[in-house]
């Protein structure tokens, strides 16, 4: 019976999925519940492609604190999933490559195990997570080197996986991770959107419902800076000096469904995206109210000393946000966490505390084998901040080189793929295999085990 | 600690000790990981005395009673107690409630669903109540047909508990782990280096600090903007 496989990197803010032996890159789409107020209507997972209306929508998310506990959340996901209405995917022919959160709880583990063997009936399936995933790639490329002939992986490497729930470092000896090297820092996409959102609703507009169109405008205008306090002078100046200011234009629903960046040149060669949605209140109401508030209002009433706004085209119906220190500081969180008080160090620091854990003979190979993966990664001016400071801070004697690859997002999924696909990983994937006869036999156990020692 | 107001319920004290301001701080540093970052004073009332009638016990099956038969008012968001120690608690009696500070209506709400909840072990009893007005107005629930799986709905913090006793016995059994490494362990420490204070209110360098409450602010202008704002608004 021919199985395909189907590799799913199940993350807490996105699913990225696809089948191991097509050609096609990976899809993506939410992996929550979604409600719009607006439209009274709710979303499943995808489904929230077809909402036309983003103002105002609440979320419903299966993850907690980056671990998966409200499994009627995600199974009602990944029902659309598994039941080939995105994909033609019939379980009981399918081996399943899913990933899980780093340092997953037992419990949670196993109802992983019973979920994907009873409910769905999955012919076999796997667990990894997704650091794990993501070394099965070609590590050695993302410096422009080859890989070493004969080598299938590299021996180890430091993979930063900055998501949305938090940021883990975590070293690896022959693929397999070192656990006594691993560390996690509570920052992740998810704070940084809420603690936009309440900058933004303090000295702007009240954006507190909108998760949705702050997340927009956090990847459209946010940026790692590498000068932090020069960029922090720069934004005090009056807007001609200003580089650094930049406006976003909210859409509304009747003209545009999205926003986008005005004046392109200061994006740092990102494109103007259209993203965005969402409305804009201008006092702090519950209500939705719709267009009619937002046209009798000038661009900013609440405007505190860096936003002096002068520099407005006139713009008839346009409601401008301002962003300013705003587009680095909150950046910032995950590189210097105790600048919200949180008492916790960044990732350049974790990085250098989780390799000094490890063996001494190793620490060289791993300062030079680090990579970032995940969301956040994707950051215009991460990799070189982080390249910068880790040089800083790391033993002289090491020579520190960061990679990246071009999409840090979908990285993992890459890995993952390569692993079901490519021969010389062939016995690796079979070994790591359960199948659903074994598993109605031995039951989790069997499970627990084969994924931790395999490999 | 603070001075005793002189009469009745709400007079604020004039100045924050430190006790009270770490308490402020480590309430907004939970607000941060909530999903739904929304004020949501006016549902409280309705959403406290419903849950309070909810079945909300134990594993549900994806098809239960809800309490919002419209769909119209918003689920509950759960208030996410702090992660280490797994403890829950920590938010006090928030009472007052501010537009500008909806963390602090989390915690009002939040205590008082603990109090209604008494069953299902606190913190996140709502996310039950959530699912059930999720079930009614969204998509049919089951699209397997014949079994219905009952999932074990538990709250984060007690799937922590759980797992901590059962690491526990498993370093027990492995007595060569000198450090036994789970998700509560591998939080990383605190910064080498000292913290950088930046404003409140405009986000430069905040070099003075309100003397009643104890945040931030760079200049005399945001100064009078965080006296007209944000001192004292709200209290924890």
């Amino acid at each position: 019976m021919a199985t395909r496989t189907l590799v799913v990197d199940n993350g807490a803010a996105t699913i990225k999925f696809g089948f191991a032996d097509e050609d096609m890159p990976y899809r993506t789409f939410a992996n929550n519940i979604t409600r719009s107020k607006a439209e009274r209507k709710t979303f499943v997972g995808d489904q929230l492609e077809t909402c036309k209306d983003f103002s105002g929508l609440y979320y419903r998310l299966p993850f907690e604190k980056g671990l998966l506990t409200s499994w009627d959340v995600e199974k009602q996901v990944w029902d659309r999933l598994f039941n080939g209405k995105i994909v033609p995917c019939d379980p009981s022919t399918t081996n399943l490559l899913i990933s899980e959160p780093i340092l997953n709880l037992p419990n949670i583990a196993t109802t992983y195990d019973q979920l994907v063997f009873e409910e769905y009936g999955f012919h076999s399936y796997t667990r990894m997570s997704a650091p794990q995933m993501a070394m099965y790639n070609e590590i050695p490329r993302l410096y422009g080197q080859k890989m070493t002939s004969g080598k299938k992986r590299v021996d180890c490497a430091v993979v930063v996986d900055s998501g949305y729930s938090f940021t883990h470092i975590i070293p690896f000896w022959k693929g397999k991770p070192i656990l006594v090297g691993i560390r996690r820092i509570n920052v992740g996409g998810k704070l940084l959107t809420n603690h936009l959102k309440e900058i933004i609703s303090f000295r702007y507009w009240n954006m507190m419902d909108e998760t949705y169109l702050v997340n927009e405008v956090k990847e459209a205008c946010c940026y790692v800076s590498n000068k932090f306090w020069d960029e922090l002078d720069i934004c005090k100046k009056s807007p001609r000096a200003n580089k650094i200011l930049q406006h976003y234009v909210l859409p509304d629903y009747s003209a545009q469904q999205r926003g986008y960046v005005k004046g392109g040149s200061k994006s740092k060669q990102r494109e103007e995206k259209g993203k965005g949605q969402g409305k804009m209140d201008l006092d702090d109401a519950e209500d939705e109210t719709n267009d009619t508030d937002s046209e009798a209002g000038a661009n900013l009433d609440q405007s505190d000393s860096d936003s002096d706004e002068d520099m407005s085209e006139p713009n008839e119906d346009e409601q401008v946000l301002t962003m300013n220190n705003e587009r680095f500081t909150v950046p910032e969180i995950l590189f210097n966490p105790s600048d919200i008080g949180m008492d916790q160090a960044g990732i350049p620091e974790a990085i250098v505390d989780a390799i000094s854990s490890c063996d001494e003979e190793i620490r060289g190979m791993l300062y030079a084998n680090v990579v970032l993966i995940g969301g956040n990664a994707k950051l215009p001016g991460f990799r070189k901040r982080v390249a910068n400071d880790l040089r800083e801070i790391a033993p002289s004697e090491f020579d520190v080189r960061v990679g990246i690859d071009k999409d840090p997002f979908g990285y993992a999924w890459k890995g993952a793929k390569r692993l079901a696909t490519m021969d010389e990983f062939a016995s690796e994937f079979k070994n790591r295999l359960v199948t659903r006869a074994e598993y109605l036999e031995t039951g989790s156990a069997l499970c627990e085990s084969r994924f931790r020692s395999a490999v | 600690m603070s001075r005793k107001p002189e009469r009745g319920a709400k007079a604020a004290p004039k100045v924050l000790d430190p006790e009270a301001r770490r308490r402020q701080l480590r309430h907004h540093l939970d607000s941060l990981e909530r999903d739904n970052f929304v004020a949501l004073n006016e549902y409280e009332a309705i959403i406290a005395t419903a849950a309070a009638a909810a079945t909300a016990q134990g594993p549900i099956s994806l098809t239960h009673t809800n309490l919002d038969p419209l769909g119209l008012l918003p689920p509950l968001s759960p208030a996410v107690g702090s992660i280490v120690g797994g403890v829950v608690g920590t938010v006090g009696p928030g009472a007052v409630h501010s537009p500008n500070s909806p963390g602090v209506s989390s915690g009002g709400r939040y205590k008082k669903n603990q109090q209604s909840n008494i069953g299902t072990g606190g913190a996140n009893s709502n996310s039950s109540n959530s699912g059930s007005n999720f079930s009614q107005t969204a998509i049919p629930t089951s699209a397997l047909g014949h079994r219905k799986p009952v999932l074990p709905r538990k709250p984060l913090n007690q799937l922590l508990d759980e797992s901590r006793m059962m690491s526990q016995t498993f370093y027990q059994e492995q007595q060569q782990q000198h450090v036994v490494l789970n998700y509560l362990t591998a939080n990383m420490g605190p910064s080498r280096y000292p913290q950088r204070n930046f404003c409140s209110v405009c986000g430069w360098k905040g070099v003075y600090r309100c003397n009643r409450c104890g945040m931030r602010y760079c200049d005399l202008r945001c100064q009078k903007t965080h006296n007209d704002t944000r001192c004292m608004k709200f209290t924890i």
